[in-house]
């Protein structure tokens, strides 16, 4: 398949019908599409998987966020206009086997009440230009499709550079599948259900030979194909186990690596327990401390007027002088005694007299102070205030202290603890406990099917050792009957070729593996630079397709390579897919990659861009400038690679035209 | 000291009311009358405005003896005299009122919030922050001059 023309209408960023066309002829095939981040590269990766596969997210897309596919301002036009929705498509025009092709999928999108966007897939045709045919039945287009690019194998060829490198890393439980769609594009799958013919009409064969026998051979024949019936169910359940096995052994794996993270945060977890059982008790004596200054409120007005008593209090002492308030007589009962010309102590005395002299001096005291009572008393509230408040200074002082330090020492914990909830975010000691139980749930169950793995191989050796005595059986009989003879030679001749078929498939199977291995490993030592070429020896292509790289000392060295360095190991096995599966010539499938050169330094990213062009016999990049900057254009230009040049322009928000640019002439 | 204040009222600006039923509402005072006689001694504006139509806060008799005994140390201390109930509480308004002001302009400015009708009110939350910016205050008042 390549790909000559890619037309979008209303779909993502790209308002209108707008257009590229691919460069695809000859030794121009590069096309580059240069757009900055958000103007839409990602958006014709997506246009492409859509009308491809039916992709409606990506990878990258966050789960159970739904991406909207339509042109939003397309849409707002609809909702203020007619309200009746607006159709989205994408068009691909390809050629393939000589033929030229167009594949066209739409959707129909409208704007709800709630401000949400209803997508319904509209339509899926499949038009054959050569001869003008219409396919327009889903499955069979979708038959089509994955003729031309197993789906399960489709981002080995359109992908996204950022997530190139997990290829290196596929899921255990999408191995098998990855597998599949590989030994699919090397066409190894074609031999294997031309095996399994074969194994069905030596089935159907012994079947009918079961029929039409009799007596002892007929018995042999129904013990014989009973035990090969159970022998294939034991190999049946011995191979559901493996798979179920490899499976409890990613997840005992991902328990483990799990518990590991929480065992470095179980430190955290305790020390986090302890500062809040602390903080607790912090928080209760800020509290009451609180509590305690509050409680001082009614102290403090009364601390504010400190110096206004002390004051007040000067001043009434130098008013009031420094006499004491008499309170043995009061001024009437002197008047009384004066009048009656008789002392206190009852003796009598005349005017003349010091007694009477007396007297009168002491009446005119008493008399002074009864008319300052109010001054005398004031004094004496103030100085009893004053001595109120002696300490209470010292109180207030000591509880502002003792809330400043509480606080201190609260802060201080929050901050310990938020550091603390940092390291721990995510896990608990629930989790703890539950993902033990889980582990021990699972390893148990792991251990019993070693056993039952082991059981069903003894079952199905014993079964096989049978087999070949019935076979022997058989044999004998066969030679005594005389029936049946072509029925028997039939048979024969299946079970041979079967045996052959498998014994041609593993052989081919390991060539291609080996083909695969010296591919991957010639185009990583041309992608690497020298350091890398140095450290990264031989690449192992395992059973399964998974990838292994060996250092100079052979020895297995996948986990400790950089992101850089895995990205160019995916693309190295990616473009070996292409070389194998394209035997003498290059592989007819476009290598479409959005953002291939993030990671890559700058010797990775040249090797690549001299590389490709060798191999493949499409290449469209969807670049950044910082990826593709005016040197790396004209170098690039200069080789005589590119074909085409577009520019994703931003005209508005959310709205992206594609401008068609000048290409250097490389002459 | 004033041995009868019979029933007489206390009356404050009516935007600084909801300010002091806010404070008793929090529980950072336990009478109108204890933040009353600490506004009395607070620095305020040299020139004191017009409070207009003042509304009752508490009566005069709900003052404790201490408290009386400070307010009339400061009526004392103004005007060399000691004053009658009705005459010393009308001077203390005015210098509750302008203690008032220094605290909502000056220590607790970015504490308050103001609403459409000028009612003050310290922002919900921050009464206690409040209580301790005066205590502060205070505190270092204390310090600063040496009995």
């Amino acid at each position: 398949m390549i790909i000559t023309q890619l037309t979008m209408h209303h779909f993502r960023q790209f308002y209108g019908t707008q257009t590229i066309e691919f460069a695809h002829d000859g030794d121009e095939m590069v096309t580059v599409i240069l757009g900055e981040n958000g103007r839409g590269k990602t958006g014709l990766y997506r246009a492409v998987m859509y009308a491809l596969f039916g992709d409606r997210t990506l990878e990258q897309d966050a789960k159970g966020k739904g991406v909207l596919l339509a042109n939003s301002r397309a849409l707002k036009e609809d909702e203020a206009g007619q309200h009746r929705g607006i159709e989205s498509s994408v068009r691909i025009r390809f050629r393939h086997a000589d033929k030229d092709y167009e594949l066209h999928r739409s959707q129909l999108s409208r704007q709800q009440a709630n401000g949400k966007v209803h997508e319904e897939a509209s339509e899926l045709i499949l038009i054959d230009h050569t001869d003008g045919s219409r396919i327009t039945k889903k499955e069979e287009v979708e038959r089509f499709i994955h003729d031309l690019l197993d789906e399960r194998v489709k981002h080995y060829f359109f992908f996204d550079g950022e997530r190139i490198e997990r290829l290196t890393r596929v899921d255990e439980d999408q191995k098998e599948e990855v597998a599949t769609g590989i030994r699919n594009l090397l066409k190894i799958d074609q031999v294997l259900k031309s095996r399994d013919v074969l194994g069905h009409m030596l089935k159907a064969t012994s079947k009918q030979l079961e029929k039409h026998s009799t007596g002892d051979y007929k018995k042999a024949l129904q013990k014989r194909n009973s035990l090969q019936e159970q022998i294939e169910e034991a190999k049946n359940e011995q191979a559901r186990i493996n798979k179920e096995q490899t499976a409890l052994a990613v997840r005992i794996q991902e328990i483990d690596n799990r518990l590991e993270e929480l065992s470095q945060v179980s430190v955290a977890i305790r020390q986090r327990r302890e500062l809040e059982k602390e903080k607790e008790g912090v928080s209760k004596g800020y509290a009451e401390a609180q509590q305690a200054l509050t409680a001082l409120h009614s102290t403090i007005g009364l601390l504010m007027a400190r110096d206004v008593l002390y004051e007040v209090k000067k001043q009434l002492d130098f008013y009031l002088g420094e006499n004491r308030l008499e309170e043995t007589m009061t001024a009437s009962g002197l008047q009384e005694l004066i009048h009656d010309l008789t002392c206190i102590c009852g003796r009598a005395f005349d005017e003349d007299s010091e007694e009477y002299r007396r007297l009168q001096s002491l009446y005119r005291s008493v008399k002074s102070q009864e008319s300052n009572q109010a001054y005398y008393e004031m004094k004496a509230e103030v100085m009893q205030l004053i001595g109120y408040l002696e300490g209470k200074e010292s109180e207030l002082s000591e509880r502002l202290s003792d809330l400043k330090s509480y606080e201190t020492r609260l802060e201080s914990l929050n901050y310990q603890i938020e550091q603390l909830n940092q390291q721990v975010t995510g896990s608990s000691e629930q989790s703890i406990q539950e993902l033990g139980e889980e582990r021990e749930a699972v390893v148990t169950r792991k251990a019993q099917h070693e056993v039952e793995f082991r059981r069903l191989e003894e079952e199905w050796t014993e079964l096989e050792n049978e087999l070949a005595k019935v076979d022997l059986q058989l044999k004998d009989l066969k030679v005594k009957s005389g029936l049946h003879q072509q029925l028997l030679t039939k048979e024969e001749k299946l079970k041979e070729s079967v045996d052959v078929m498998d014994r041609a498939i593993n052989g081919f199977e390991q060539d291609v593996i080996q083909d695969l291995e010296l591919a991957t490993s010639e185009n990583l030592a041309y992608l690497l630079d020298d350091s890398g070429r140095q450290n990264l020896q031989d690449v192992k292509v395992e059973q399964d397709y998974s990838l292994e790289v060996y250092n100079a000392f052979n020895q297995p060295f996948l986990a400790n390579i950089s992101q850089g360095q895995r990205q160019v190991l995916s693309l190295s096995f990616i473009t070996a897919l292409a070389q194998v599966a394209g035997g003498n010539k290059a592989l007819e499938m476009p290598l479409f990659m959005d953002t291939p050169f993030g990671r890559l330094s700058t010797d990775h990213q040249e090797n690549l861009m001299n590389f490709i062009p060798q191999i493949a016999s499409q290449w469209i990049l969807l670049v950044t400038d910082r990826e593709y900057d005016e040197t790396v254009k004209r170098k690039f230009e200069s080789s005589g690679v590119v074909g085409r040049f577009y520019r994703l322009e931003s005209t508005e928000p959310g709205v992206t035209t594609i401008e068609a640019g000048e290409v250097l002439n490389h002459d | 000291m004033i041995k009868d204040t019979g029933s007489l009222r206390v009356r404050v600006r009516p935007t600084y009311l909801p300010l002091y039923k806010q404070l008793l509402k929090s529980r950072q005072i336990r009478q109108h009358s204890e933040f009353f006689t600490t506004c009395c001694f607070l620095p305020g504006p040299s020139e004191r405005v017009d409070m207009g139509n003042i509304t009752e806060l508490c009566q005069a008799n709900s003052f404790t003896d201490y408290q009386l005994t400070a307010l009339s140390s400061l009526g004392y201390k103004k005007s060399q005299r000691i004053l009658e109930p009705n005459e010393l509480f009308e001077m203390m308004e005015k210098e509750a009122d302008a203690g008032m002001t220094f605290l909502i302009t000056e220590l607790w400015h970015d504490l308050v919030n103001l609403n459409q009708d000028e009612d003050v009110t310290l922002i919900p939350g921050q009464e206690f922050e409040a209580q301790v910016r005066l205590i502060k205050f205070v505190q270092g008042k204390l310090e600063e001059v040496p009995f």
